[in-house]
């Protein structure tokens, strides 16, 4: 059973230059247990997709709707207060990007973890104490450092502390937005066994972003893949590495540096297109060597080529 | 010609000041501890190490921008540990620097001809239509096509790659014999890395220039350089061939943080990564002995005591590491 569905999603900006189109249509499920990867270059919209998911939104939405449910509750139907009670960081929590750089500096750890559960639900001082410890226990930090102060822990440990914050309130799903790219590569994969042990023992959803497609291999069940906006694949981890479909998708794996293996490394010439103007048809088609007539006219539609496994792109038509 | 190293770098030290209060006796951080190698015309290496380790500063003394606190540095056979820098003008005119943030390194109200021009007239190169064919042979070199169009644009019009790009011309713009590239693809979309890459490789040929390539990531250095060397917590503790390295790596860190570092595979997401747990030291108080070793699998009585000495193996490999014998 899926907990989250998502469904024809829209996320419109409206800026003094235009109106950014910075989710057009998305739509896709994860399930319980299961782990999504979202990746896709810098202004994609894949933290704009996020933040419509969790309902944290800027000021200057121009366009927000389509279907966002989440645990069979239809969330686009709550008011933003009845949202706050039933849904954000109860139903669905974040790690927000660079978070360990926001921790507030005056104040203990603890406090820091704890506030989620105090704001979000009705518990007692004990009780929160309790969980705090437990949440910190489970990402690894000792509960003594309950009682420190955020310039005492290492990057690694901040990191480790802001996922605790997101786990407190028993989610069933956790949004992590690059969840450890300002880290070094060995606390990084310190971070991930965290999270590979965290969705095995506690059955938890992952919607897992990122622009490193070698990492999303660590944790993905499933990998969505985003371009300008749209998704344009949604994959079986199992065959998105070997065999992507969107020509997008190929040239993203052919441009990875690989450690292991030697392979000749691609590039995909020219620049992601303009939210604002997007091209007409598929919004790849310029820098698509496949580009055919229909593309550069018609936006293609989302073409299953077995379950699970969505392509947008018109030469699978 | 000799084999004289075109750069040798003899236990480099570095150590910045630091006081904690007026009268407070002052303390060191020891960024980069005891560091040689050399390094020949025409070659590339990387220079690897996670934030912290002290490579930023190495390639910050190694281009004199930093005044080394011991050690030695010798460039074509000269000594330039501790000239002033007034009398450096010649050795800024062999070297060059690409920085990590293109954003932050292109001076926003000057166009990038502009940019270029400038070392051209700081060292007083050309008249100005002379200057110009240099500028434009720049563009052309690291393309920038058309170069009349990129010529009158400023840095907020580009893209983060073209921005790289006029980075990197200007680090070429003097014909140095030495670049040092910090980072330089870090900030960048991956899609775009592979062509900044491939184009710092091509002028490494064309141009004979040696390039230091500064990276936390190990899976780049395969495509770019010789040689790889590896540093943690302010010392070099392995370097050798960029394929010995990567098949053989010895030194226990090299290992961890080979282990470390995914390649798409969905093979991946069912096993967990046997990396040491903790962080790299403090470069004030680092722990005596080998500075990996409150984090190695494999310490021993000899690596908390004593600093394992560099020894070398086969095929140019070198490791400072006990398990590989003893002084």
């Amino acid at each position: 059973m899926s907990i989250l569905e998502v469904e024809n999603l829209l996320l419109y900006y409206g800026t003094r230059k235009g109106i950014v189109r910075a989710v057009d249509k998305a739509s896709f499920t994860v399930d319980r247990g299961e782990t999504l990867a979202l990746v896709g270059e810098s202004g994609c919209g894949k933290s704009s997709l996020a933040k419509a998911i969790i309902r944290v939104l800027p000021r200057n939405v121009h366009t927000y709707r389509g279907k966002v449910v989440i645990d069979g509750i239809d969330t686009m139907k709550l008011s933003d207060s009845e949202h706050r009670k039933k849904i954000k960081w109860k139903k669905v929590s974040m790690v927000f990007q660079g978070a360990m750089n926001s921790l507030n500096p005056v104040l203990k750890v603890g406090y820091q973890v704890a506030e989620a559960l105090i704001l979000h639900s009705d518990v007692d001082m004990e009780e929160a104490l309790k969980r705090t410890k437990e949440v910190l226990k489970m990402v690894g930090i000792h509960e003594a450092f309950i009682d420190r102060y955020p310039f005492e822990l290492s990057g690694g440990m901040k990191q480790r502390v802001v996922i605790a914050m997101a786990l407190i309130t028993r989610p069933d799903i956790v949004i992590l937005d690059e969840p450890t790219s300002a880290l070094d590569v060995i606390t990084q994969a310190n971070i991930m066994n965290m999270l590979k042990k965290l969705k095995n023992e506690l059955n938890l959803s992952f919607l897992f972003i990122t622009h490193d497609i070698p990492l999303t291999s660590e944790l993905a069940d499933r990998v969505a893949v985003m371009y300008a906006g749209e998704i344009v694949e949604l994959s079986h981890a199992d065959d998105f590495y070997t065999n992507p479909s969107h020509p997008y998708s190929q040239k993203l794996i052919a441009s990875v540096p690989t450690l292991r293996s030697d392979k000749k490394l691609e590039f995909i010439p020219g620049e992601p297109p303009s939210l604002i103007n997007p091209p007409p048809g598929c919004r790849f088609h310029p820098r698509c060597p496949h580009a055919m007539d229909i593309c550069r006219r018609e936006e293609p539609p989302e073409i299953a080529l077995e379950k699970g496994h969505y392509v947008r792109c018109w030469l699978y038509d | 010609m000799t084999d004289q190293p075109m750069l040798k770098v003899d236990n480099l030290k570095k150590w910045f000041e630091m006081r904690k209060g007026f009268f407070a006796k002052p303390v060191y951080v020891r960024a980069v501890d005891g560091v040689s190698f050399e390094m020949q015309r025409g070659e590339a290496i990387s220079l690897v190490g996670e934030s912290g380790s002290g490579k930023t500063t190495l390639g910050r003394t190694i281009l004199r921008l930093l005044e080394p606190t011991d050690g030695k540095l010798i460039f074509e056979g000269k000594d330039i540990t501790h000239t002033d820098s007034a009398k450096l003008m010649w050795y800024r005119r062999e070297t060059g620097l690409v920085q990590q943030d293109p954003f932050g390194a292109l001076i926003p109200h000057f166009t990038v001809y502009r940019i270029l021009e400038e070392p051209l007239i700081i060292h007083k190169i050309g008249d100005k239509e002379e200057r110009r064919e240099i500028v434009y042979r720049a563009l052309e070199r690291v393309r920038l096509l058309p170069v009349e169009d990129f010529a009158v644009k400023y840095p907020h019009m580009l893209s983060g790659g073209q921005m790289q790009r006029v980075a990197i011309a200007r680090a070429i713009i003097l014909n140095p014999k030495l670049v040092v590239a910090d980072e330089p693809i870090s900030m960048l979309d991956a899609s775009v890395r592979i062509e900044i890459l491939n184009l710092m490789r091509e002028l490494q040929e064309t141009m004979r220039i040696s390039f230091i390539y500064i990276t936390h990531d190990l899976a780049t250095t395969r495509y770019f350089s010789e040689k790889i060397l590896i540093m943690y917590a302010g010392h070099m503790v392995e370097r050798a061939p960029t394929k010995e390295l990567l098949l053989n790596p010895l030194h226990p860190y090299t290992q961890a943080l080979l282990e470390a570092i995914p390649d798409p595979d969905p093979e991946n997401r069912k096993r967990f990564r046997k990396v040491p747990p903790g962080e790299p030291p403090s470069l004030i108080n680092p722990p005596p002995g080998c500075r990996f070793h409150p984090r190695c699998p494999h310490a021993m009585d000899i690596c908390r005591r004593e600093e394992p000495p560099e020894i070398a193996l086969e095929k140019g490999h070198y490791v400072r590491c006990w398990l590989y014998g003893k002084a």
